[in-house]
C-alpha cells in the first residue's frame, strides 16, 4: 500500500465515524453473502406468521382476529432476534480474540460494536419491511405510510436496546451458546410479561412491567399497528428504549470484557 | 538477573521496572530493557514465562501494574493511540474475522487505520506474504500457515515501524516456518523493526539479533545468540555409540565429564579438535571401528537449562 494516500487530517481529526460505518458495511456485506443465514434470518418471523396467517385464510374470524393480534408481537420478536445474534456473535469474537485484533487499531472497541449493532439494526429493518410488507398485502392491516414508518423507527429503537441487551450478555458470557441461551432465557419472561394483559397481572407486576423494554416496544408498536397512531406518552417508551441501549453500552464497554476470552 | 538494562541512542522501545500481576501470579517481574532500531529482538522462554503478557502491554492491550514503557519516544500510558497507529501487531491466535475474504479483512482493516487502499495496493500486500492465490478465500479455507501469513499482512497495513509478532510460527510445519522467516527477514531489510516471542531455539537463534531469555516473569539474559551461548552455555558434547575404554580418556584435561547412557557415552569437552582427535587415535591404536560419532555444540537450550535448571519444554 505504498502508493495509498493515508488519510493524516482523517486521522488526526479523532473521525472515528467513517471506520465505523466501512466496518458496519463490510459486516453487512459478509452476511448478505451468507445466503443461508440471511435466509433463516429474514425469513423466521415471516415463517411464523405465515403458520398463524394460513388458517387465516379459511375465512374463520377468530384465526384473523389472533392474527391481527399477534402481529405485534411477531414484529417485537423481530426486533429481538438482533440481540441474540450480537450475543452470539460478539461471544464467538471474544472467544476468537477478534476484539483483541480490533482492539490493536486506533478505532476505540465501542465505536466498532457499534457498527456491528448498526449491522444487525440494518438486517432487523430489512425483516421488518418484509414483514410490513406481508402484513399490507396479504393480512390486509390497514397500515398508512406514515405508520409503517413510525413502526420501523420503533423497530429500531427496540432492536438497538436488545443489541445492546446481547453485547452486554457477550461480555459476560465466555461460550456463544451460553450466550444464546442466556438471552433467551432472560427475555422469553419479559416478552410474555409485556405480552399479558395487566388486568391479568398481579399489582406487584404490574407496577414494574410498564418499565420493561420489551413493554415499552409493545407499548409503541402495537398502538401503530392498532390504532395507526403513536401512543399518548409515546415519549416515555421511545426515551426509556434509548435510555435501556444506553445503559446496556456503558455496561459493556469500560470493563475491556470483550477483550477477554474468560 | 532480575533486570538486564541496556542504553542504546538508537532504542525505539524502551521498558523499565515493567511489572504486572494477575491475582496472586506475578506475570511479568520487573522489566527493563530497550530494542534497538531495526533489529530483530526475540523473547525467549516456556509457556506462561510472560512472554505475551509483556507484549500486551506494549501493545497497549493490557495496562501495566507498574513501570514505563515508550515506544518510538511516546509514552505508552499517555500516547497509546498514536502508538497504535505507527506499530503492527500479529496475535499469538490469528484472530480473523470468520465471514470476511482474505481481500475484504485487509480492505477493512486498511480503513481502520485511515487508508483507502485500492485493489491493486492489497494484492500487492498479498503478494509479499505469498497469499495471492487465496484473495478470496475466506479464513476457513486457510491453512495454519495460510491463516498467519494473512495476520502477518494484517499487521503490515499501517506500514508499521515496529512489528510484534507473538509466537509467529507456532503450530506450522517446517516448510511454512521457513517461509515466515523469510519474510521476517525482508522486513527487517525494509528497516522495520521486530520484536517476537518464541519457545523455539532455532527460531531464536536464526533470526534474532538478540535475544532475552524470560522466565517466569523475569528477564534472566538479554545477549545475542551467540554472546548467550559463549558465555552461558557450558561445554560441547561428543557423544559416541561404540564400547569404548573410557579409562584412557579419564585422564585427559580437556574432558570435564563422561557419561554413558544406554549404548552411548557422553564426553562434556572444553576443546572439541583435541578430545576428538585423542577419540580416533585411541580408536586407531585399539582397532575399534567409530561407526557414529556426534558433536553438540551448546545451544540456547543449554543457556536456558543453566540460568533456570529446567529445559524450556519443563
Amino acid at each position: 500500500m505504498n502508493n495509498s494516500k493515508i488519510t493524516f487530517e482523517f486521522i488526526q481529526s479523532n473521525n472515528t465515524i467513517g471506520p465505523a460505518f466501512q466496518f458496519s458495511f463490510a459486516m453487512l456485506k459478509a452476511s448478505i453473502r451468507n445466503l443461508k443465514a440471511l435466509a433463516i434470518s429474514l425469513g423466521m418471523p415471516l415463517f411464523m406468521l405465515f403458520t398463524i396467517w394460513a388458517p387465516a385464510m379459511t375465512g374463520d374470524e377468530e384465526s384473523v382476529e389472533l392474527m391481527q393480534l399477534l402481529f405485534p408481537a411477531i414484529i417485537l420478536l423481530s426486533a429481538i432476534m438482533p440481540g441474540l445474534t450480537q450475543a452470539t456473535r460478539l461471544t464467538r469474537w471474544k472467544e476468537q480474540q477478534i476484539f483483541k485484533r480490533l482492539a490493536l487499531t486506533p478505532i476505540p472497541l465501542p465505536t466498532l460494536m457499534a457498527g456491528t449493532a448498526l449491522t444487525q439494526i440494518v438486517i432487523g429493518i430489512g425483516q421488518g419491511v418484509l414483514m410490513l410488507l406481508f402484513g399490507i398485502f396479504l393480512v390486509n392491516l390497514d397500515l398508512s405510510l406514515k405508520s409503517s414508518l413510525l413502526i420501523l423507527g420503533s423497530m429500531t429503537l427496540a432492536g438497538a436496546a436488545f443489541i445492546a441487551f446481547g453485547s452486554l450478555i457477550a461480555a459476560f458470557s465466555r461460550k456463544p451458546d451460553i450466550a444464546g441461551y442466556v438471552f433467551f432465557f432472560a427475555i422469553m419472561p419479559l416478552t410474555f410479561l409485556a405480552s399479558f394483559p395487566p388486568e391479568r397481572l398481579p399489582d406487584s407486576i404490574n407496577t414494574f412491567t410498564p418499565f420493561l423494554p420489551t413493554s415499552m416496544a409493545i407499548e409503541l408498536i402495537g398502538s401503530l399497528f392498532m390504532n395507526n397512531q403513536l401512543p399518548n406518552e409515546a415519549l416515555i417508551p421511545a426515551v426509556g428504549l434509548l435510555v435501556y441501549t444506553v445503559v446496556f453500552f456503558l455496561l459493556v464497554v469500560p470493563g475491556n470484557f470483550l477483550l477477554e476470552a474468560s | 538477573m532480575n533486570t538486564v538494562i541496556e542504553q542504546s541512542s538508537s532504542a525505539v522501545i524502551k521498558v523499565e521496572h515493567l511489572s504486572k500481576t494477575f491475582g496472586k501470579i506475578s506475570a511479568v517481574d520487573d522489566l527493563s530493557f530497550e530494542v534497538r532500531q531495526g533489529e530483530i529482538f526475540g523473547f525467549l522462554g516456556p509457556n506462561g514465562a510472560g512472554k505475551t503478557t509483556t507484549l500486551s502491554i506494549m501493545e497497549g492491550l493490557l495496562r501495566a501494574d507498574r513501570g514505563q514503557i515508550y515506544i518510538l519516544g511516546m509514552d505508552i500510558k499517555r500516547q497509546v493511540k498514536e502508538i497504535k497507529r505507527r506499530i503492527g501487531v500479529q496475535l499469538q491466535s490469528t484472530s480473523l474475522l470468520p465471514d470476511l475474504t482474505v481481500f475484504e479483512q485487509i480492505k477493512l482493516f486498511a480503513q481502520l487505520y485511515g487508508f483507502q487502499p485500492d485493489g491493486d495496493e492489497i494484492l500487492s500486500l498479498l503478494e509479499q506474504v505469498g497469499l495471492t492465490e487465496k484473495t478470496y478465500a475466506v479464513p476457513g479455507n486457510l491453512s495454519g500457515g495460510q491463516r498467519q501469513r494473512l495476520s502477518l499482512a494484517i499487521a503490515l497495513i499501517n506500514h508499521p515501524e515496529i512489528i510484534f509478532l507473538d509466537e509467529p510460527t507456532t503450530g506450522l510445519d517446517p516448510q511454512s516456518r521457513r517461509n515466515l522467516w523469510d519474510i521476517v527477514r525482508e522486513l527487517q531489510n525494509q528497516g522495520k523493526t521486530i520484536v517476537l516471542t518464541t519457545h523455539y531455539m532455532d527460531e531464536a537463534e536464526t533470526l534474532c539479533d538478540r535475544v532475552g531469555i524470560i522466565d517466569r516473569g523475569k528477564l534472566i539474559a538479554l545477549d545475542t545468540p551467540n554472546a548467550l551461548v559463549n558465555s552461558l552455555a557450558g561445554l560441547s558434547t561428543i557423544t559416541i555409540t561404540e564400547n569404548f575404554p573410557l579409562v584412557d580418556l579419564e585422564t585427559l584435561p580437556e574432558i570435564k565429564t563422561i557419561q554413558r547412557i544406554g549404548s552411548q557415552i557422553h564426553f562434556q569437552t572444553e576443546n572439541i579438535t583435541k578430545s576428538v582427535r585423542t577419540i580416533l587415535d585411541i580408536a586407531e591404536q585399539q582397532n575399534i571401528l567409530i561407526n557414529d560419532l556426534y558433536i553438540k555444540q551448546p545451544n540456547l537450550e543449554d543457556v536456558f537449562l543453566n540460568l533456570t535448571g529446567h529445559t524450556i519444554r519443563n
